[in-house]
């Protein structure tokens, strides 16, 4: 019986072996296929595109946790998050996400003093900024990190999903 | 000799249902990436497994693959076990991707069967419904030997 086994799982492993050129061949076929829909889609993305300065890119080699939008307007809703809004005041000024308290990057230590007795370890926080090719949010994340407020999230989509997703 | 034949019946009815089953779940997978590959990309990327440099060409060639993979799993006999050996490592690279994200704690939509980021994060269930894909793979390949192996037999007889 067990001899049986071993030579029908032989016979059926050099079967597979067999069909290893022809998948090989059906797998290059399916890529060809993939570049041709792409060059006639008037979708089409690029070959290779610089995915390195994406700012989730920095979030996940920096440990931050990101949100996308459904999680986001969850949390707003639920109240619990001390939402940042990392871009300059003007554009702070001229629309932000409900809630959301002013800290321009670029006035890290001003806002620290501010908003450092409403901080601890544990209180959730939320930081966006533009979108995605924006980092100052990140960065503040990183900064409130290294002081120890470690529970805090990256909505990366930012002021540019949230107007185009939610306002619309 | 009918009871044989009705057997091997059998194996064929179960082999070109794993096909079918197989060969649809694949052509639904492809065309939401084909239609909106920049969204695909981002879902590719979002796993941080490819290098930044491949995500683009993982998110052009990958739909392609599956197209071709589900379209020949359903109509053609001569391509069907090399289109499910070409399924099931595919799978097994994408439940590979979605078991090492979950390890890693990531919370990232599957981007199987939709590229919308909302929907369709991973878990557990990722990883059992591509159990159930592999397995019918293995369906269709093992009915497959079995019938190249009948065929064989049926022919040596006869010389």
């Amino acid at each position: 019986m067990a001899a049986a086994v071993s030579a029908s799982l032989r016979g059926f492993g050099g079967y597979v072996r067999s069909q290893i050129a022809r998948s090989a061949s059906l797998a290059v076929l399916g890529a060809a296929l993939g570049a041709a829909v792409n060059l006639a889609s008037p979708r089409r993305i690029p070959w290779v595109e610089d995915w390195g300065h994406h700012v989730e890119a920095l979030a996940f080699r920096e440990g931050i946790r990101v949100a996308g939008l459904a999680q986001t307007r969850a949390w707003l809703e639920k109240g619990r998050h001390m939402v940042f809004d990392a871009r300059p005041m003007p554009d702070y000024e001229s629309g932000h996400l409900p809630g959301a308290l002013p800290w321009p990057y670029e006035a890290f230590d001003e806002h620290l003093d501010r908003y450092l007795a409403a901080l601890s370890p544990e209180q959730p926080i939320l930081a966006y900024c533009s979108g995605p090719d924006c980092d100052e949010a990140v960065r503040l994340l990183i900064r409130l990190r290294g002081l120890g407020f470690t529970n805090a999230v990256l909505f990366a989509g930012g002021w540019a999903e949230w107007s185009r997703e939610v306002l619309r | 000799m009918s009871s044989r034949w009705t057997a091997s019946n059998r194996w064929d009815a179960v082999g070109r249902t794993a096909a079918w089953a197989l060969g649809l779940v694949f052509l639904a997978a492809a065309v939401p990436k084909m239609l909106h590959p920049h969204e695909f990309a981002l879902a590719v990327f979002r796993y941080h497994l490819a290098p930044h440099a491949a995500v683009n060409l993982i998110a052009i060639a990958l739909p392609g693959a599956e197209l071709a993979t589900g379209l020949l799993l359903c109509v053609s006999r001569s391509w069907r076990p090399a289109a499910a050996l070409v399924a099931l490592a595919m799978l097994a690279t994408f439940t590979g991707a979605i078991a090492i994200s979950l390890a890693r704690g990531l919370d990232v939509a599957c981007g199987c069967f939709s590229v919308s980021e909302e929907v369709g994060r991973i878990g557990a269930i990722s990883l059992f419904r591509n159990a159930l894909l592999m397995a019918l793979a293995v369906a269709v390949l093992v009915t497959e030997y079995r019938r190249v192996t009948r065929l064989n037999g049926s022919l040596e007889a006869a010389g």
